[in-house]
């Protein structure tokens, strides 16, 4: 490889890690959908298991903007960036880490979380934004005595 | 000053050395699975986990300890932290500074884990390995008590 | 990435972030390494050398401090009632901006910490501004939100929110 090639993985990876810091400060309070959203491609897949399946940008911002109701406060913590770049496509897995106020009570949530994008006219998009919800605790009770509040509710 | 490839093989390596963390983390996470976890160390690594969890010296010493682990800890998720990755200027080795936030579960209790690691690394066959892993236990507290009341669950 | 740069100027850039990154974590662990039990002379002249000399500390709870001595005297008034902090420092967002001299970086902070004996959950980000000057990367301007600093055992929703600064 050319160490112009060699840069230009670099420097995608570090636009990949950018992107995502991008879509996980969307979605903190006070949230922006449409900043959120406009991170995906127009067919983009949101799929958060068990909170449901978003596809397309119009539901998925819908969703986020939705939490303003649900979610008084809640920020992301999301680091732990494992990401590889095959021309104009990523992939990433990271860790999460969220601090919501559900339902009144300061909740712990811990979350792993995957992603598929595309280079897009010289910008990255998501086409698909998976989650995996290890817990998610009420901060008195911890993911042992209750594993997981119910966000839908 | 440097030339462009060796400015590049070190931004490489330290890039490389950051996926060899949090590779560790996820095969933490997946049920510690010995021997894949022991390939990413070195023949004659050390892991030490300090006063609290004892030293394991070489690769079958520290595969035997991950192989017994998850049967206490049957949950956990490392939160590999920050860091700070120097690349010694021959390129083969390097030291590394990370912080740990976990959330565990051992032996059916809810444990929160804060530790700093000060990693070293090799590079074997062009390949970046752990060859020392040294963690500082900051608090390991029973999520009831929290850091204050019970600093290391092991001290009671 | 703009194709009139040089490869050597988009190397430069990489370097760059490396370096911002990992000055910021230099701050994090020798904060930590001070606010401690054991540490009576902190701030001591290796954490502030992370500093230029007409930086900036401030908060929407601390106010602004300006100059090195300034920062002195605000570290030190941690150091004496924080006896344990672990700033848990996550999640990079860095800008080196064109003409290399000067970047600006984005962290969340996730700290564990001890004062005046209590143990507290503090959240927070930064919106910092960094200078190089002699070649060398220093922090020109720390601007941390704290979003929440709550008692262990209380959370965080019992609260009202803070009052934040803007970027």
């Amino acid at each position: 490889m050319s160490i112009e090639d060699r840069i230009r993985t670099l420097e995608e990876i570090e636009a990949v890690r950018r992107v995502l810091a991008a879509v996980g400060a969307t979605c903190d309070a006070p949230y922006d959908g449409a900043a959120f959203a406009g991170h995906f491609t127009e067919d983009g897949v949101m799929d958060l298991m068990e909170m449901g399946v978003y596809t397309g940008r119009a539901a998925i911002q819908e969703f986020i903007d939705g939490m303003r109701a649900r979610v008084p406060f809640t920020m992301h913590y999301w680091d732990g960036y494992a990401i590889d770049v095959d021309g104009a496509e990523a992939t990433a897995t990271w860790y999460g880490f969220e601090t919501p106020n559900l339902n009144g009570t300061a909740h712990l949530g811990g979350l792993t979380h995957d992603a598929t994008l595309k280079k897009i006219e010289g910008c990255w998009m998501v086409t698909r934004l998976g989650q995996q919800l290890h817990f998610m605790t009420p901060y008195d009770k911890g993911w042992v005595r209750q594993r997981v509040t119910d966000q839908t509710a | 000053m440097a030339s462009l490839e060796d400015r590049v093989q070190l931004l490489e390596d330290i890039e490389a050395i950051r996926r060899l963390k949090i590779k560790y983390a996820r095969l933490c996470d997946t049920g510690y699975d010995g021997t894949k976890l022991a390939a990413l160390f070195t023949e004659d690594a050390v892991w030490d986990g300090g006063k609290e969890f004892g030293v394991q010296n070489g690769r079958g010493a520290i595969k035997a300890m991950f192989d017994d682990m998850s049967n206490d800890l049957t949950f956990a998720l490392h939160y590999m932290i920050g860091h700070t990755i120097d690349v010694d200027p021959s390129g083969t080795s390097a030291k590394a500074h990370w912080y740990l936030w976990e959330p565990m579960t051992y032996q059916g209790r809810a444990i929160l884990n804060a530790i700093t690691y000060d990693d070293e690394h090799r590079k074997v066959d062009g390949e970046w390995l752990f060859s020392r892993m040294a963690l500082t236990f900051h608090f390991l507290t029973p999520y009831e008590d929290g850091w204050v009341k019970t600093r290391m669950v092991t001290d009671g | 990435m703009p194709s009139e740069r040089t490869v050597e100027q988009r190397l430069q850039r990489l370097e760059d972030i490396a370096a911002v990154r990992q000055l910021k974590h230099t701050y994090a662990k020798l904060m930590d390494a001070g606010l401690c039990h054991e540490n009576k002379a902190w701030p001591d002249d290796r954490f502030l050398a992370l500093f230029a000399d007409d930086a900036i500390w401030e908060s929407n709870v601390h106010g602004r401090h300006e100059g090195r001595e300034a920062l002195r005297a605000l570290f030190a008034g941690w150091a004496a009632r924080i006896t344990f902090a672990k700033h848990h420092t996550i999640a990079p967002s860095i800008d080196i901006a064109p003409s290399g001299a000067e970047a600006s970086g984005h962290w969340y902070t996730w700290e564990t910490i001890t004062a005046d004996g209590q143990p507290i959950w503090l959240a927070a980000t930064y919106n910092d501004d960094f200078v190089k000057r002699d070649r060398r990367w220093l922090i020109k301007h720390v601007r941390s939100n704290i979003q929440f600093r709550s008692p262990y055992h209380q959370g965080w929703a019992a609260e009202a929110p803070l009052p934040q600064m803007g970027a």
